[in-house]
């Protein structure tokens, strides 16, 4: 179902107020509430997966963010900011594809891939770049002067920091509902805690 | 021939049943290529030819990609005739750039090969080299010293020798290549070694991928060992040959 982060916490601030109306809750709140839930379910969804043998996001959490800049560190040490967080799924299949708008993606390999496996008939992954995260960058392999391109494309899991609020986004209608009755429940929870009590004898 | 990496995403999709490579790939590749090169050891239909000229010390040297040696001999009317192997053939020795220089003797023992009984006073050969042995060959005879990296040669008169040999796999084009009928072993090769010391995979699991991978790898050996019916006809017929009636 095709919404906006915008209008799912409205949908959530429109439920709250519904059930306590005295209730003041920032949708900024709501949305980072959102973010937090939905890479909790996209997480849980893969592991509940893997009873089916499957072991795979649902497609539509996954985005394309094109034109990102590749930026060399080093010699031979090329890199690209990335443009949002991820989460951190298994195997790092938070990120489906990064490469050129031509040809096959590049293979991701693992953090520390350049040390152990250097010398190793592995270690030119048959002519292909590689790719690991490291910190905020998402580090290249076998990439060098003659096969650098000047941007990449990537494709990851729900990358709320590349995504304005009012981005269309596609969020399975089985999912939403779980994700407004989570943070509703969250919410309302947190705001059904008196919060003016003072343990005085005097009744508010 | 196939790609490796072709075979390492068909792994993912028929195995794995997954639509994205993960970070898993790299390890899948090191496995691919240690069962490429296990498979190489036993599959002797794999071979290399090489045709190497003879240097002027009677020595041959080994390509960098040598592992074992199939049949090592001179082409004479566009067939190949097989040299002989003559363990007895001395090391040569090197000079001080580590150069092959000459043969290790030393003039006052007895050297096998060298007993010099075969001349008359007058220098001709009378035909008698004793202590030779049985088993020699009118082409030649050859040693390898493979650590040094060469083949002597003894009593070759050709200046080029066909070396039909194993080589270590090596690449075309950054991509390792598979024979076709290598691929459903090598996949099965990646499960087993994949599974082999996981804890979560019971023993009956590793056993199966451990048995399927030795029934791939017979597979693979028988179809790259077998022969034509025409072959065999052929190999038939040259052992019956009737004989002519008269």
């Amino acid at each position: 179902m095709l919404t906006t982060q915008s209008k799912i916490a409205e949908q959530i601030s429109l439920r709250i107020r519904q059930q306590t109306s005295d209730a003041a809750v920032d949708e900024r709140e709501l949305m980072l509430s959102v973010h937090q839930k939905l890479g909790i379910i996209v997480r849980n969804r893969l592991y509940e997966s893997k009873g089916i043998e499957s072991q795979e996001v649902d497609g539509s959490f996954y985005y394309p963010i094109e034109g990102i800049p590749v930026l060399k560190k080093s010699k031979n040490k090329y890199y690209i900011k990335m443009p949002s967080t991820s989460m951190s799924l298994p195997f790092g299949v938070d990120i489906k594809r990064v490469g050129t708008d031509e040809g096959m993606g590049f293979i991701p390999v693992p953090n520390g891939f350049s040390d152990l496996y250097a010398g190793l008939d592995s270690a030119s992954l048959e002519g292909q770049i590689g790719y690991y995260k490291s910190g905020v960058n998402l580090m290249f392999s076998n990439m060098n002067s003659t096969n650098n391109p000047t941007t990449v494309n990537i494709e990851m899991v729900l990358p709320f920091g590349a995504l304005d609020e009012d981005d269309e986004i596609s969020i399975p209608t089985d999912v939403l509902a779980e994700i407004v009755e989570l943070v509703f429940t969250d919410f309302v929870r947190t705001l059904q805690i008196p919060v003016d009590e003072v343990n005085n004898g005097i009744d508010n | 021939m196939r790609k490796l990496e072709e075979i390492i995403r068909e792994f993912y999709i028929e195995d794995l049943h997954l639509s994205q490579t993960d970070e898993r790939y790299p390890v899948f590749l090191q496995i691919a290529i240690t069962g490429l090169k296990e498979l190489n050891y036993d599959l002797k239909s794999i071979v290399t030819e090489v045709t190497l000229t003879v240097n002027d010390n009677d020595t041959v040297d080994l390509p960098n990609n040598y592992i074992d040696y199939m049949m090592i001999g001179v082409v004479s009317g566009g067939t190949i005739s097989s040299l002989g192997l003559n363990t007895q053939i001395a090391n040569k020795a090197k000079d001080n750039c580590g150069n092959i220089s000459g043969v290790i003797s030393d003039p006052t023992s007895a050297d096998v090969g060298s007993f010099s009984s075969s001349y008359s006073d007058d220098g001709q050969d009378t035909g008698g080299d004793f202590g030779i042995g049985g088993g020699g060959n009118s082409n030649g005879t050859y040693n390898i010293f493979k650590q040094e990296g060469y083949i002597a040669l003894q009593n070759c008169s050709a200046d080029k020798i066909v070396l039909r040999y194993l080589s270590t796999i090596e690449q075309v084009d950054g991509n390792f290549l598979v024979e076709e009928f290598l691929v459903d072993a090598i996949k099965s090769f990646i499960w087993h070694r994949y599974i082999r010391r996981m804890r979560s995979y019971g023993g009956g699991d590793k056993q199966m991928a451990e048995i399927e991978f030795n029934r791939k790898k017979k597979m693979a050996v028988k179809r790259g060992s077998r022969f034509s019916i025409t072959e065999f006809m052929n190999a038939y017929r040259s052992g019956y040959r009737s004989s002519p009636n008269i």
